[in-house]
């Protein structure tokens, strides 16, 4: 893997924490929906709130 | 020169199709390895922005909704300072290039702590003693290290000292709840004592209270193995109006950049002075050369912006140092505060000293020279 992590650059974020964020506060976004819906795939349900 | 531009998440790992990249995903292709590293800490944090990683449980809990790891293939997950993940990644262990690679990217993700997952069943010794020993190098503290087993299917945290038993059908933890632990109770209590020490600081005159500001304040630094810089300011009516750390890990005119606690200061509403602190790790609160042209220099740049100078304390291990009280040329522009510091014969001191052009710190050793076996002591020039 290069240095630069080519996800977060995408999304222009510094970390895991912030896209997490960004993927939140931009529901609309196309680039968070398509994310969201790869990660669904993998039965990553980002608006899940029951770990909170 | 043109610049492609990314339309989609697909194009942006050079695939075709949405389903050319779902295929990358499915095989764990290294060419979608920022992807395989999201999804990954996407698991262990969904919903929960605040979520930490306080404890073995916590990490165990981590590590296991994370794809677990495997053969020489150790996972670093990079926290901040209140131990929330921040960043996940992997690098192959006996793979120096890969390793810097990660650590530039946790640097660049803000992280100030890690956790290191790795496959006790594969793992070299050598390998993780020089991981863990590149991350210390560069303050990416590691603070656990969790070992995977494959074959018991178990987790042992070397911090908390734990075997943490994962059930085949749902990672569901057993754990001994008399062995669990949290980092944080576990955490120096230099920590606790330094925060102690800010709140209760907080709420005093920095005249009329001098003496419990320096005795809080040796309470709360006196043991740190770190040197931390701070400042105290206060109002017109001498209340105490803010306490903070600059920065840490030494005293000299790079680490307290002007600039900085300048515009600390400047943005204090109603601040009328300030007083500075350090801690001396070694226990000798005696100033160095370089303290006092630390000092200068602040006293100097307050000057400047009309922020009246109060004093420098040096915190030791017995005592507290105040270069208003101590050192000549430098006393404070309190003069409430100086009157209480200087004594008359202090005063004619420094007058005599003046006259001999002593430096502040020839003039601080014949003190206490003065103090310890009488006024015939002179110091060697």
């Amino acid at each position: 893997m290069e240095v630069e992590d080519k996800l977060l650059s995408y999304f222009g974020v510094k970390n895991h924490k912030e896209l997490t964020e960004y993927i939140k506060n931009n529901p609309t976004d196309k680039k968070v929906l398509m994310l969201k819906e790869l990660l669904m795939e993998w039965g990553v349900d980002i608006d899940n709130k029951k770990n909170q | 020169m043109t610049t492609k531009k990314i339309n989609s998440l697909y194009e942006l790992f050079n695939c075709s199709s949405k389903e050319e990249l779902y295929l990358l995903v499915k095989e764990k292709n290294k060419k979608v390895q920022s992807l395989l590293n999201y999804i990954d800490y996407a698991k262990g944090d969904i919903g929960n922005k605040n979520a930490k990683i306080n404890s073995p449980e916590a990490l165990g809990k981590y590590v296991i909704s994370t794809d677990l790891p495997k053969d020489n293939t150790a996972t670093i997950i990079f926290a901040n300072a209140k131990l929330q993940p921040l960043l996940l990644d992997r690098v192959k262990m006996n793979k120096k290039e890969d390793i810097i690679n990660a650590i530039k990217r946790g640097l660049e993700a803000g992280a100030t702590n890690t956790f290191l997952a790795i496959d006790s069943t594969a793992v070299i010794e050598r390998d993780k003693k020089k991981i863990k020993e590149m991350l210390d190098t560069i303050d990416l503290k590691v603070v656990d290290i969790v070992h995977y087993n494959n074959y018991d299917k178990s987790l042992y945290s070397e911090k908390g000292d734990e075997k943490i038993y994962l059930t085949d059908e749902n990672f569901d933890l057993y754990t001994d709840e008399h062995n669990l632990m949290n980092y944080s109770k576990k955490k120096e209590y230099t920590d606790f004592s330094r925060y102690y020490a800010k709140e209760k600081i907080k709420n005093l005159n920095i005249l009329k209270d001098i003496n419990d500001v320096k005795k809080i304040l040796k309470i709360g630094y006196q043991h740190n193995v770190q040197e931390y810089f701070g400042f105290i300011a206060y109002n017109k009516d001498n209340n105490i109006i803010k306490i903070d750390e600059l920065s840490k890990g030494g005293v000299n005119a790079s680490i307290v950049d002007p600039r900085i606690f300048l515009r600390e200061l400047m943005l204090i509403e109603n601040i009328k002075g300030v007083a500075f602190y350090h801690n001396h790790p070694s226990g000798n609160p005696k100033p160095s050369d370089q303290d006092l042209n630390v000092t200068k220099m602040l006293t100097n740049v307050l000057e400047n912006f009309n922020i009246e100078y109060f004093d420098h304390f040096i915190i030791g291990m017995e005592n507290v140092f105040s270069f208003s009280d101590e050192v000549f040329g430098f006393e404070s522009k309190n003069f409430k505060y100086q009157e209480i510091c200087l004594s008359r014969e202090k005063v004619e001191k420094h007058y005599l000293n003046k006259q001999a052009e002593k430096t502040p710190f020839q003039e601080y050793e014949q003190v206490k020279l003065s103090k310890e076996y009488g006024d015939d002591w002179e110091l060697e020039p």
